[in-house]
């Protein structure tokens, strides 16, 4: 039951909101719980069974840290400083333990069903080079739907009850709704434990505007999953599926429509979603905010899947380098190689693992670690010119506030990302090679490649919209509040004709592949 | 207790070229990233002899050199 399907759109969702509104405002969570849970076992039949699994793992393990955390704040003032020094360690450690306990669990669900495939491939290619005959033979599993979403989300929760910056859920479902609630387990966003509890565990009454607003903002979602992502999908596929046969302007249309596809889909996925979550009133973390306007490429990747970036930084880039072992090291470097360096090389460490981490959580392959390394590399030598070109143009500086050297650097990272796109959805690091050589040779044949010509100029005016779009967006414009201060002809007006653009324009019906959401396998 | 002139030292070791004030914004703005936070942290770090946590690594520790200077000055204590 995809976001974007009939059932979910005109049956599900209406029904969920009846159901939640309807309610007395005690039940409310357990209408959003039992939506998330028909919803879940619809996607993953079965499967349902390890979001169960991890929901009491997770929830186990929070309260043993609360409860560890009240017990040394109630025994601390009666003991001596000593004492107190010495009960403190105890704690600390029993409190790492149960953390080690989450993520060892949570981290072997994510390895063993999505991970352990790739990992028995790459160690019998490694076998192979033996002089005897050895291999291991792979597991088969299906990978539970969300599983890179609901994992990420539960260690989020021990790591932040750890810190003692939220207070651990007090029963199962209020952890099971958290991990299962379904505008998010399947594409997203890392929401925070901290963050929706409130709204979900003690929910807001029905508000005409939230539920407008939200379904504003699903039809937006709508017109660019249909009108855009899916059109160009058609083009894409075609393109890269069939790599050998193209070359030249068509690969080049490709990686362009591919970054536009990607972008449409997913963000229009996140619209959808925080659109629907936005109709029960809970305030779901904003996934996108006009990464084409980056002028970097780790500006970009702030901009882009804001949420998995964020979840990066905080629980793996910052503990890493703040970690004793890599204190040390930096201590190493600075007496061998100098101060610079030594304040460096930790950083860069983190940086290496963070991009791998992004690479490796896209897909279990070595294409993924080749699309971390990819990123790690651009933003490692950029932080490396950065001081050289300060010295070598010391106007560099001052040109930064220009408005055209400013568009410069948006196009640059607009070239560079679109390289990382066409590695991103090739089929295999030959494949992307292969492609990048084919941009130098000229391309004979049409253009219009599973798309005829008013196919392409509603790509073209879909993408303008969508960058107009942006542009407001980037100067702070609150398009949604201008629509409603509108008079209620003119609101309808713009509601039907979104409608209307999704009916006439959505690439669907016999002449369209339906297309899944892409970033729902991961 | 440490002084501004020590932090906009450390600044302008991990981000030559940069002239701010003690006050200046350093992130929104976006002087520092990330990664610069983390370099500036690492300076800190080997300059104070300071333990740093990973809860000391929020923004508003880092948005301004005075900022700075405070989560110093209490990491300190």
């Amino acid at each position: 039951m995809a976001y974007n399907s009939f059932p979910y759109l005109c049956i599900f969702l209406p029904l969920c909101w009846a159901a939640w509104a309807l309610l007395p405002q005690r039940y409310r969570p357990a209408a959003l719980l039992g939506g998330s849970l028909i919803f879940y076992w619809l996607m993953a039949g079965t499967y349902t069974v390890w979001l169960l699994l991890a929901a009491a793992l997770t929830w186990a393990l929070g309260l043993g840290l609360g409860r560890l955390q009240e017990l040394q704040a109630a025994t601390a003032p009666a003991l001596d400083p000593a004492a107190r020094k010495a009960a403190k360690k105890q704690f600390t450690a029993l409190q790492k333990g149960l953390v080690t306990a989450g993520v060892a669990g949570l981290l072997g669900l994510l390895i063993w069903l999505k991970y352990l495939p790739f990992l028995v491939r790459s160690l019998n290619s490694l076998l192979a080079q033996l002089p005897f005959a050895l291999q291991v033979s792979a597991p088969s599993f299906v990978q539970p739907v969300g599983l890179s979403f609901f994992t990420l989300m539960a260690m989020s929760y021990l790591f932040d009850v750890r810190r003692g910056t939220t207070r651990p859920a007090t029963h199962y479902w209020q952890v099971l709704l958290y991990l299962s609630f379904w505008p998010h387990v399947v594409e997203g966003p890392f929401d925070r434990w901290g963050q929706i509890s409130p709204a979900l565990l003690d929910p807001p009454k029905p508000d005409y505007r939230a539920f407008t607003f939200g379904v504003q903002r699903i039809l937006w979602g709508m017109m660019k999953k249909l009108i855009i992502a899916d059109r160009a999908n058609m083009y894409v596929k075609a393109v890269f599926d069939d790599w050998t046969k193209y070359s030249g302007a068509a690969v080049l249309v490709a990686t362009l429509l591919y970054t536009l596809q990607l972008y449409a889909e997913f963000s229009g996925c996140m619209d959808m979603v925080l659109g629907a979550a936005e109709c029960f009133g809970v305030p779901l973390a904003e996934n996108f905010r006009q990464p084409f306007f980056a002028r970097s490429v780790s500006e970009f990747w702030r901009r882009w899947h804001i949420t998995l970036g964020a979840w990066l930084r905080e629980y793996l880039f910052q503990p890493v380098i703040v970690s004793k072992p890599m204190m040390r090291f930096g201590k190493w470097c600075r007496t061998r190689f100098g101060a610079a360096l030594g304040r460096s090389m930790p950083v860069w460490a983190g940086l290496l693992l963070t991009w791998l981490a992004i690479g490796l959580w896209h897909g279990a392959g070595w294409l993924y670690v080749v699309y971390g390394l990819y990123y790690f590399l651009l933003q490692w030598l950029g932080e490396l010119a950065e001081p050289t070109l300060l010295r070598v143009c010391p106007g560099l500086a001052r040109w930064r506030t220009c408005r055209w050297y400013k568009l410069w650097q948006m196009v640059r990272t607009f070239v560079l990302v679109n390289f990382g796109m066409l590695l991103f959805r090739s089929n295999g690091t030959r494949a992307a090679l292969d492609m990048l050589a084919s941009l130098l040779r000229p391309y004979e044949g049409s253009l219009l490649i599973k798309l005829d010509v008013q196919d392409l100029w509603v790509l073209v005016i879909g993408a303008v919209v969508l960058l107009v779009v942006d542009l407001l967006h980037e100067r702070g414009v609150a398009i949604r509040e201008s629509i409603a201060r509108q008079p209620l002809p003119l609101r309808w007006a713009v509601y039907c004709g979104g409608m209307l653009a999704v009916m006439i324009f959505g690439a669907y019906g016999d002449n369209y592949d339906p297309a899944a959401f892409i970033y729902a396998q991961f | 207790m440490h002084t501004i002139d020590e932090i906009l030292q450390i600044l302008s070791e991990v981000k030559p070229g940069i002239q701010v004030e003690p006050d200046a914004e350093l992130v929104r703005t976006g002087v520092l990233d990330s990664v610069d936070i983390m370099s500036v942290v690492m300076a800190l770090a080997e300059e104070f002899d300071l333990e740093i946590s990973p809860l000391d690594l929020k923004e508003e520790n880092f948005h301004t050199a005075n900022a700075i200077l405070e989560l110093v000055n209490r990491l300190e204590d």
